[in-house]
């Protein structure tokens, strides 16, 4: 029993050693997964993921009611208009029609689709933590990276624009 | 009598109730109270789906309730949501491969703590029995080891003069708890050691900005007044992530404030071609411009004006700035 | 404090080094301050350097004092700091802030790391003090000879080497002291969750007094294990000083987290309730292991690992090691606190290991006692695992594992029912005691049970007969209707002493907070939804109705407030105000304060998520949580009971003489010193009160009975 203990203590120095480093794999996606995205978008009509099939397709799950979705918008809009072969999708997250659709009139990304997710199931489908979140799906529509909480410039120079050249 | 009477009858009856209640069917709402209890809220910290009123525990809830009329099972319910979310999302782990650990382990200890008490109880029903007569060498419990065996007799009392043989039982657990203090000291600085260079390994960028690394010895340095060294730790900083904005930024603000202006606008000027509006950038440039040129330092702290989110707290002190150097050219 | 330093502190400072030269004056308090830390380093190595030689005690005691000196003299600059709100010191720059009310601008010298340190100093050198103290006074009524002095001297070492270890901690790793570069105009307050509850106040200072007292049982730990003489009464008496303010702490913590976190639940198996709840599990158990002889090794080696729990939850819950996906913050002064937690790891693992045998197989066994202690002990140690299994999952697998609710209601809850069994069972053990027949010993112990189990039974059968209730919720509400009925036929009994009054009144409190735990967690009620202007939500006979918003800014917050109309079967109940806060100056997300109407048996609990803009609708949650007061009260028994056990009873029954029979050198025994004789073992397997002078006093005032029964 002692020796038991004595042998406790180095694997949990190891253990809490450990634990002091990085821990930053949150952003991980946890299974390789096609997810399956079809409803109705905020204009009114019918959207299945597989329309956009043979590009990769940046998703982004966003609400009126998120504060940095409202910060981060400007610079997705942007890259909608800047890199051509990437296709743009919104998941409405638990959003009043109006309210949403004045928010994308606000920041200028009504240019491309957005789904329209009242009780939240594509967003559970997608895996999303919470508002804002960014996946990222190759050409064959699986999830290859996403990114918790707001985009940055950085993260789409690093992660979708190495995407556009095969 | 009549109280054990009734103590048994009772318990009978207890059971009978306490049998039934576990064999009652839960609701439709307990069911998802159930299934969402074991499901980690997606967007809050350390709370159930079930006890969370966030968004995308809302839409746990509701996809359980709509799986459930679809008549699927608990199971596959926490299987759907197991491979949208990894193993992270269950707020219990299953009980294979090292998770089994975390449910034999407390069992077996507790077993392990009883059993000697249980054996021990039908130790005591013997020895009652037998004559109380001192056994050597197993008597007793105390269990506590104590080495010097003359030292016993001798009440530590101050009548009795130490002797030679006692100090020099003293001198065992003086020595032991030298060593002993000196492998600690070791173990912690081992572990600090270890720490350290953990966490000045490269790391996400998020997780970036513990103490230790070239930036962190520049925040230091500049929090202690040397301004120089700090700048000279920023560029140490730059030279291993050169894609640290946050560091380049601070260190141009480190040159102003050694009176290197110039320097700092050299440094951030590229910057400003590929990222210009960024409030942060351009307020660090206009500030060190205004030293080296007032008047394109007002023009980039306007523009700063524009660029900055509404409630940008610098927002207003640069206004009253510009307001109060308006009668200047520029 | 990377890109918030120039985004958020820092564009006061920019502004104030560029144009206007910010107030750059002399910084007397942060340099006292941080001078202040560092003698108390000096005081307390001279401490720990003076202590261990008997000569020169009062020396060592000028240095604790010293010390204590220096730890109070940090505590109260760093307080007027704050309070004056000294911008140009760190600490007051990254949590004062001008708009904060004062009360909140006190306690916000506990809202971060480097402030609480501050504070946990202060308790610390205060408990050194206290312990170098009680010992003068003690030699003096001893007659002041230095043998029995030995065991306190290394104690204090130890206890000053973890002063020092502290104190070197925050001055090297976490100086609240240093500079604020660049000197912000004015800060941010503490964060939005600890400037809401006035509990903050109490309870976070309470925590810290049970944590560092759990201080000095870890150094007598440390004594007895390095010379091998055990003093279990000292133990025990400074574990329970400590385990007092602990179980006031978690209990308030439970209840302000009930008021501020707005969800309505108030124990989530959060890891920092479970780095309170290890500390106190194990202190417990050393209380009971206290209680038998033949647990006195496993009650030293209890007390030491009581502390190194304190030493691992401080470090897990203060180095971000088990932060959660939301907070990416990363303490400089976790290496440090790592260190620290090492050293004394190895220190006590290697004094165990060299001191500490498995007792011999025909012990005798003190039952309760063995399996309260034990129960504990396995408890702690399954809330350690669960605690620190993600952080394994992730060292060996790799993976992002959650061990949360679910796992700990499985776990832990049948070991309190069991604790809440053997409880009732111990409190009618004393019957047997009157009447040491051999043989005759479990039947009377049946008898003495008969009405408590009969009570129990009735309350799990008429319960059951009502509807639908839960296993878990039925045995608990039973085990402690049983528990409490033994108590009540034990506190019939007038011979019934002071302590053991407080043994049976903190029972009560922990079977009374067993029937609330169940109630509120089982029965609670609640609706949620989307309400506007007019409409009501109906919970539990209540109609809860919204009758407006209202936006008000005030103390560096903007806060929309809901105003509820509460009626109940139609009679008015009155007016509720559950709000949405946001600081500006902090960002972050607005924080929830819930409205709660408290109630002898249930609470009205309001709480909004979100509130339009326009301000027409909200989104509400209303919850009536049963017995809430009751847990709050069962808190209060607990301490009450500790306390009673606490209070000396009478002088002939004085600490002096309850150290005699449970030091083994004062008894004429054989010259291994193996320990006490099996011939007293009998006295000890009838575990009765808190120690043996309290049933000396019961037993009629002979102070030492079982030296009357030595061979």
């Amino acid at each position: 029993m002692t020796l038991a203990a004595l042998m406790a203590v180095p694997v949990l120095l190891a253990v809490l050693v450990h634990a002091l480093g990085p821990g930053g794999r949150t952003d991980a996606v946890p299974e390789r997964r096609r997810p399956d995205l079809s409803g109705r978008t905020l204009d009114g009509r019918a959207f299945a993921l597989g329309e956009l099939r043979g590009h990769p397709v940046l998703v982004s799950v966003w609400a009126s009611w998120c504060d940095p979705c409202r910060a981060e918008f400007p610079l997705l809009a942007g890259a909608a208009r800047e890199l051509d072969g990437v296709r743009f999708l919104g998941v409405d997250l638990r959003d009043a029609p109006g309210a949403a659709r004045a928010f994308l009139a606000e920041t200028g990304a009504a240019s491309f689709p957005h789904l329209a997710d009242p009780d939240g199931r594509l967003a559970l489908e997608l895996g999303a933590r919470g508002v804002p979140e960014t996946f990222l799906l190759d050409r064959q529509g699986f999830i290859v990276d996403r990114r918790i909480g707001a985009l940055t410039q950085d993260w789409i120079e690093g992660h979708v624009v190495p995407l556009l050249t095969p | 009598m009549t109280a054990r009477l009734a103590a048994l009858l009772l318990t009978v009856l207890a059971g009978v109730a306490l049998w039934r209640s576990a064999l009652g069917e839960p609701g439709p709402a307990e069911r998802v109270h159930e299934i969402a209890a074991s499901l980690r809220c997606p967007d809050c910290q350390g709370v159930s789906a079930a006890e969370s009123s966030s968004q995308m525990a809302l839409s746990v809830r509701a996809e359980i309730e709509r799986r459930l009329r679809a008549g699927q099972s608990a199971d596959a319910i926490l299987d759907h949501f197991r491979q949208r979310y990894g193993d992270w999302i269950r707020l219990s782990p299953g009980v294979d491969g090292l998770s089994a650990l975390l449910w034999i382990l407390p069992v077996a200890a507790l077993a392990a703590a009883l059993l000697p008490a249980v054996r021990r109880r039908r130790g005591r029903g013997a020895s009652a029995v037998l004559p109380a007569v001192p056994r050597p060498g197993r008597r007793g419990l105390p269990a506590i080891r104590r080495r010097p065996a003359r030292r016993a007799p001798n009440p530590p009392d101050a009548e009795h003069p130490p002797s030679a043989g006692r100090s020099r039982a003293d001198a065992v657990p003086a020595v032991v708890l030298l060593l002993l203090g000196s492998v600690a000291v070791t173990g912690g600085a081992v572990a600090v050691w270890a720490s350290g260079r953990i966490q000045n390994a490269p790391v996400a960028e998020e997780t970036r900005g513990g103490g230790g690394d070239a930036a962190g010895r520049a925040r230091a340095l500049a929090a202690a007044g040397d301004h120089d060294a700090a700048v000279r730790a920023y560029r140490e900083a730059l030279r291993q992530h050169p894609d640290d904005r946050a560091a380049r930024y601070l260190m141009a603000f480190e040159l102003v404030r050694s009176g290197r202006a110039a320097e700092a606008v050299a440094l951030l000027e590229p910057l400003l071609a590929t990222r210009p509006h960024d409030p942060d950038l351009l307020l660090v440039v206009g500030t060190a411009e205004l030293t080296t040129d007032p008047a394109r330092g007002r023009r980039t702290l306007r523009r700063f004006l524009a660029a900055a989110p509404p409630g940008h707290a610098a927002a207003p002190r640069i206004r009253a700035l510009l307001r109060s150097s308006r009668d200047l050219p520029g | 404090m990377t890109w918030g330093n120039l985004s958020k502190g820092g564009r006061g400072g920019i502004l104030a080094s560029c144009v206007p030269p910010g107030g750059d004056g002399v910084r007397v308090i942060g340099y006292l301050g941080t001078a202040a830390l560092w003698a108390g380093l000096a005081a307390s190595l001279a401490a720990a350097l003076t202590w261990p030689r008997a000569r020169s005690r009062p020396l060592a005691a000028r240095c604790t004092a010293c010390a204590l000196a220096c730890a109070a003299l940090a505590f109260v600059l760093l307080e007027s700091a704050l309070v004056t709100h000294d911008f140009r010191i760190g600490f007051v720059a990254r949590q004062g802030g001008r708009d904060v009310p004062l009360y909140y601008t006190v306690t916000s010298l506990w809202s971060a790391l480097e402030g609480s340190l501050v504070l946990w100093l202060l308790v610390l050198a205060a408990f050194a003090f206290a312990a170098g103290r009680h010992r003068s006074r003690r030699a003096a009524t001893a007659g002041g000879h230095h043998g029995t002095d030995r065991l306190q001297r290394i104690a204090m070492t130890t206890v000053m080497l973890v002063c020092a270890a502290f104190f070197a901690l925050t001055a090297l790793a976490a100086d609240p002291f240093a500079a604020a570069d660049p000197v912000p105009a004015d800060g941010p307050g503490p964060d939005p969750l600890l400037r809401g509850h006035p509990l903050m106040g109490v309870h976070p200072p309470l925590l810290y007094l049970g944590y560092a007292g759990l201080m000095v049982p870890f150094g007598y730990g440390v004594a007895c294990l390095i010379t091998g003489r055990v003093e279990v009464a000292r133990i025990r008496a400074w574990t329970l000083v400590a385990w007092i303010p602990l179980t006031a702490g978690i209990v308030l913590g439970a209840w302000w987290s009930y008021g501020v976190l707005g969800w309505g639940g108030y124990w989530e198996w959060d890891p920092v309730e479970n780095a309170s709840l290890m500390p106190w599990l194990v202190a417990t158990a050393v209380l009971h292991a206290a209680r038998a002889r033949s647990l006195r090794a496993w009650t030293v080696a209890l007390a030491v690992s009581a502390f190194l729990l304190v030493l691992l939850g401080t470090f897990l819950t203060r180095s971000g090691a088990v932060a959660s996906v939301h907070s990416f913050t990363r303490s400089a002064a976790g290496p440090a606190l790592l260190g620290v937690l090492t050293a004394a790891l190895v220190t006590a693992a290697g004094l165990i290991a060299w001191r500490v045998r498995r007792p011999p197989s025909d012990a005798r066994p003190a039952t309760a006692p063995l399996l309260g202690s034990g129960l504990l002990t396995a408890l702690a140690g399954t809330v350690l695992l669960g605690t620190l299994f993600p952080l394994v999952a992730d060292l060996v697998l790799g993976e992002r594992v959650s061990v949360g609710a679910p796992y700990f209601d499985r776990m832990v809850v049948p070991g309190l029912l069991a604790l809440l069994a053997l409880m009732g069972a111990a409190s009618r053990r004393r019957q047997r005691l009157a009447r040491p027949v051999a043989g005759a010993g479990s039947s009377e112990c049946g008898r003495g049970l008969a009405w408590p189990v009969a009570a129990g039974a009735a309350t799990v059968a008429g319960l059951g007969s009502t509807g639908r209730h839960s296993v878990t919720a039925l045995l608990a509400f039973g085990l402690a209707a049983f528990e409490l009925a033994a108590i009540a036929a034990r506190l019939l009994d007038p011979a019934v002493g002071r302590r053991r009054m407080g043994v049976l009144t903190a029972h009560a409190g922990v079977a009374l907070a067993a029937v609330a735990v169940a109630a509120s967690s089982g029965y609670a009620q609640q609706a949620q939804g989307r309400v506007r202007v007019g409409e009501s939500l109906q919970v539990g006979g209540y109609d809860v109705r919204l009758d407006g918003v209202e936006r008000q800014a005030a103390d560096g917050a903007m806060t929309a407030a809901a105003r509820v109309v509460v009626t109940r079967h139609g009679a008015a109940v009155g007016v509720l105000r559950p709000s949405l806060a946001f600081y500006p100056a902090r960002g972050g997300s607005p924080v929830a304060r819930p409205a709660i109407r408290g109630g002898l048996l249930s609470d009205l609990y309001v709480s909004v998520s979100e509130v339009d803009q326009d301000g027409a609708a909200v989104a509400l949650r209303v919850a009536v949580n049963p017995l809430m007061s009751l847990l709050w009260a069962s808190g209060g028994l607990m301490v009450l009971g500790g306390l009673l056990t606490l209070a000396p009873t009478r002088p002939r029954t004085s600490p002096g003489s309850a150290l005699l029979p449970t030091r083994p050198r004062t008894a004429p025994q054989p010259a291994s010193g193996q320990g006490r004789t099996p011939s007293e073992a009998p006295c000890e397997s009838e575990p009765s009160s808190g120690s043996a002078n309290a049933r000396a006093s019961e037993a009629g005032g002979a102070s030492r009975p079982r030296k009357a029964r030595m061979p």
